[in-house]
């Protein structure tokens, strides 16, 4: 690290430091550790460092860290994020940290060099796991991100990018070290690349974004592999230049020097690869140059890339005009969103490994107005990512990573003040949690209160608000919906009651059936002065402004209908190994196909609004269905396994870009009720929803978000292609094998 | 930490394959890798007293300056406590242990 990088940002993370003894004899508390990390923190910026690190503060309740931001300045987001890799102390099922294990993650670097996230490490030292940098811009901004991939393959041992070097199977693997006995993937019956493979390999999803997924915007079929020499001196001047001329069309149309340094670095990689043991021998077929060269001389953005990416896109503002001059049907919606690792094969490791960060998108139709209805609602706004931690997912490591960490903090504790009302933005960064949010268990008489005020990024209007669809258990006795699946965002207001306690937030995990605290509210202190309420919900015109291009879609604007039914195979009853079948793993796949890299599953017209049905035909698992670039409404949901069957609100449909399809039914002995001449499900759960495919033609996908179902299979290649062109898009998956 | 180098030594005028560290520890169910350091030797490990491709069925590439070392593929894990000696099926110099706990 640089002397300049060592200098405290604005708000002074980058000093932070961890006290976590390199070989723990008494393995302390997640607490404590973060406890110590904030009294550091806090001396720091006072000059007292050393003797912060030699004394850490241990806090019975601490406060879940607040993760370095990095903001937009003059209209641009500008960051450096990096992938690096090492070591973490990670977490076994109790919190305690118990070993150190080798991960990936993202650093993150402000528009002036400073390393914002994560908190500098002293030597000797080996940290906990953490999620990657908050990103905060505007709607309007154009996002400049110079995305380096600098991992270390050779430094691997849970999860390693080596498939490519001649393993038959081609997937990451592992191996039982007294019998010889494979592991994954042949336990599973897993094959390449519809397995955990290419783990070093990895782009980002700007997950919320209304962008482009092509070229340089939220294109997730790029295949960013590392190369630490790639480094941020070397590209800085054509980086620059990329930004000062903004998003390129195409591939031919961005700068000369850097084509001509990926075509260089794409060379060398088919010049030295290793192939069974032997550095040149990579066969021809497996070259990624050839492969490359081909989608350019078609006019088509390369998979491939070596080092470094330069992502360069607009969050378009409703009203203004695309490059043809037209204005958007839709912007970019303010609220808050996400970005993580999305490479298919990679993507379960990666984001189980922490690459992932909240991206939240600021804009006066919600930060503005909620600012103005109270600036303090600003001010004290909590940003929580919710995450498992992990070296790989479970079929490789042979660990489930059931605990859930805010802001990387086992149940953190957020004080408020008696009355006083705050923002929390909640993301869930889980590879598997799909949640049902309690709210908070009452105390003697008393409980705090929430109100949801948007979902995955997408305000609620004044209706939904009033109504609370989502969280309507906690008034009728009815359970809330389950809207807080992995990939999903929920905003609350939380208000604070008047009497002194604290108060769990719980959650459950409707998986795995557990209900567990999330974090802890402590209420103390003085009433908040002067007082606090919700937002109205009696007078429309004190209610935040609800843009115009949210509105419900039109029935009678549905032109095509489509059915997607996320499944396994025939005569499956459960998602874990079954040794009484064909292949013991469960093959998870949309209508009955697994993802296949170059076979497009779904096409759309650009400017039409489709209505869809999506069923789960498996059992006990809620797939979390995610589409890219588009949210959608969610008109209809059915759980056979409820009580209170079918949700169908008839209007004031919410928004999504992730919804939890309820599984299939089940017998009375809690077997899937299965259709005995079909071998397949009964009575499967369903979703029904409708989104409007406008703005951005180009290829990506939709998916479980459950990232091993996705990893696994369970995902399509779509394409949205213009009505009034042959060609239909810049972008297409050429995958080559291996990879 | 689960990782053994294979290096190259000059034990006094005598050079040595050693593995860094000799006795490698790792929990139950942690994945341990080997990386080939020595510029001058194909490697291929085994647990002692078994067949040659018993883990491995491919050789270790040596190692480039300034290019990525070789890796063993897929990572090796035991799932009961113990001492595990192996040894490399090309030489002879010595030997290596692995420790699970």
């Amino acid at each position: 690290m640089t002397a300049e990088a060592r200098q405290a940002g604005p708000n002074g993370i980058a000093e932070q430091s961890f006290d976590v003894p390199e070989n723990p004899t008494v393995v302390s508390s997640r607490r404590e550790f973060l406890g110590g990390a904030l009294a550091v923190s806090s001396l720091a910026l006072s000059g007292l460092r050393e003797a912060a690190v030699a004394q850490p503060a241990p806090q019975p309740a601490s406060a879940p860290p607040k993760i370095g931001e990095i903001s937009s300045s003059g209209g641009r987001l500008r960051a450096v994020i990096t992938i690096k890799n090492a070591d973490r102390m990670m977490p076994g099922d109790s919190g305690a940290f118990e070993r150190k294990t080798m991960v990936r993650y993202f650093e993150g670097k402000d528009a002036s060099g400073n390393v914002v996230w994560p908190p500098q490490t002293p030597a000797g030292m080996v940290p906990p796991p953490l999620p990657g940098p908050t990103l905060r811009a505007q709607v309007g901004d154009q996002v400049e991100i110079t995305f380096l991939n600098h991992v270390r393959v050779d430094e691997f041992a849970g999860s390693l990018d080596k498939a490519e070097e001649g393993d038959p199977l081609g997937c990451d693997g592992s191996k039982d070290g007294v019998t010889g006995k494979d592991l994954y993937p042949q336990e599973a019956g897993d094959r390449a690349p519809v397995c955990f493979h290419g783990s070093s390999t990895a782009n980002i999803h700007w997950h919320g974004t209304h962008v482009t997924p092509d070229g340089l915007g939220d294109n997730v079929l790029l295949h960013l592999r590392p190369n630490p020499q790639v480094t941020e001196e070397l590209i800085q001047k054509d980086i620059e230049e990329i930004f000062r001329e903004g998003p390129p069309t195409t591939w031919l149309s961005l700068r000369p020097e850097w084509r001509e340094r990926q075509k260089a670095l794409l060379k060398e990689h088919d010049r030295t690869a290793i192939w069974k043991g032997v550095r040149g021998a990579l066969p021809p077929e497996l070259h990624l140059w050839p492969a490359t060269e081909k989608l350019i001389e078609r006019g088509l953005w390369p998979q491939y890339q070596i080092g470094a990416f330069p992502y360069c896109f607009k969050l378009t503002r409703f009203g203004d005009t695309n490059q043809d001059g037209k204005p958007y049907a839709m912007g970019q919606c303010p609220g808050t969103h996400w970005y993580h690792a999305h490479k298919h094969g990679s993507t379960a490791t990666n984001v189980l490994n922490g690459m992932v960060g909240v991206f939240i998108i600021e804009g006066a139709e919600y930060d503005g107005a909620l600012r103005n209805i109270d600036p303090r609602l600003k001010q004290t706004e909590k940003v929580l990512i919710v995450q498992n931690f992990g070296e790989a997912p479970n079929l490789l490591s042979r660990r489930v990573p059931n605990l859930l960490w805010v802001n990387g903090q086992l149940r953190p504790t957020i004080t408020m003040q008696p009355g006083e009302v705050q923002l929390w933005r909640f993301v869930n960064a889980s590879i598997r949690a799909v949640n049902t949010l309690l709210g908070f268990a009452p105390k003697n008489g008393a409980a705090p209160e929430i109100r949801q005020i948007a979902q995955d990024g997408v305000q609620f209007s004044f209706d939904n608000y009033k109504n609370q669809p989502h969280l309507r258990g906690s008034a009728a006795g009815i359970p809330p919906l389950n809207t807080f699946a992995p990939g999903n965002r929920v905003d609350l207001l939380v208000k604070a009651p008047l009497q002194k306690d604290s108060y769990e937030f719980r959650v459950t995990d409707t998986t795995i059936a557990l209900t567990e605290s999330l974090l802890t509210l402590r209420v103390e202190g003085d009433p908040i002065s002067p007082a606090m309420a919700f937002p109205s919900d009696t007078e429309r015109s004190r209610y935040l402004p609800f843009p115009s291009f949210l509105t419900d879609i039109d029935p009678s604007e549905i032109k095509i209908w489509r059915k997607l039914d996320f499944g396994w195979e025939p005569n499956r009853t459960t998602p874990g190994l079954n040794t009484a079948l064909p292949i013991p793993g469960a093959k998870f796949m949309i209508n009955d196909k697994q993802f296949s890299g170059g076979r497009y599953d779904q096409t759309m017209v650009l400017g039409d609004k489709e209505e869809w049905t999506l069923t789960n035909s498996t059992a006990t698992i809620a797939h979390p269905f995610h589409i890219h670039v588009n949210p959608f409404q969610v008109v209809e949901i059915y759980d056979p396994n409820a009580s209170d069957q079918l949700y169908k609100p008839g209007k004031n449909f919410v928004w999504h870009d992730v919804i939890a399809i309820p599984p299939a039914r089940l017998d009375a002995n809690g077997s899937l009720l299965l259709d005995p001449k079909t071998g397949k499900a009964l009575d499967p759960g369903y979703v029904k929803i409708r989104h409007p495919f406008v703005d951005f033609a180009g290829s990506y996908v939709l998916h479980c978000h459950m990232l091993a179902h996705e990893d696994r299979g369970m995902m399509q290649l779509i394409r949205v292609i213009r009505g009034d062109q042959g060609v239909p898009s810049h972008q297409e998956d050429v995958t080559v094998p291996h990879h | 930490m689960a990782r053994v180098d294979i290096k190259r030594v000059l034990v006094g005028a005598v050079e040595k394959v050693i593995f860094d560290p000799s006795t490698v520890q790792a929990l139950q169910g942690e994945a341990i890798i080997w990386r080939n350091l020595d510029p001058k030797a194909s490697h291929r490990l085994t647990l002692k007293g078994k067949d040659e491709d018993f883990w491995f069925d491919r050789l270790l590439a040596p190692f480039v300056e300034g290019q990525i070392p070789d890796v063993t593929m897929p990572g090796i894990r035991f799932f009961a406590p113990g001492s595990f000696p192996y040894v490399c099926t090309e030489h002879d110099d010595g030997e290596g242990e692995i420790e699970i706990t």
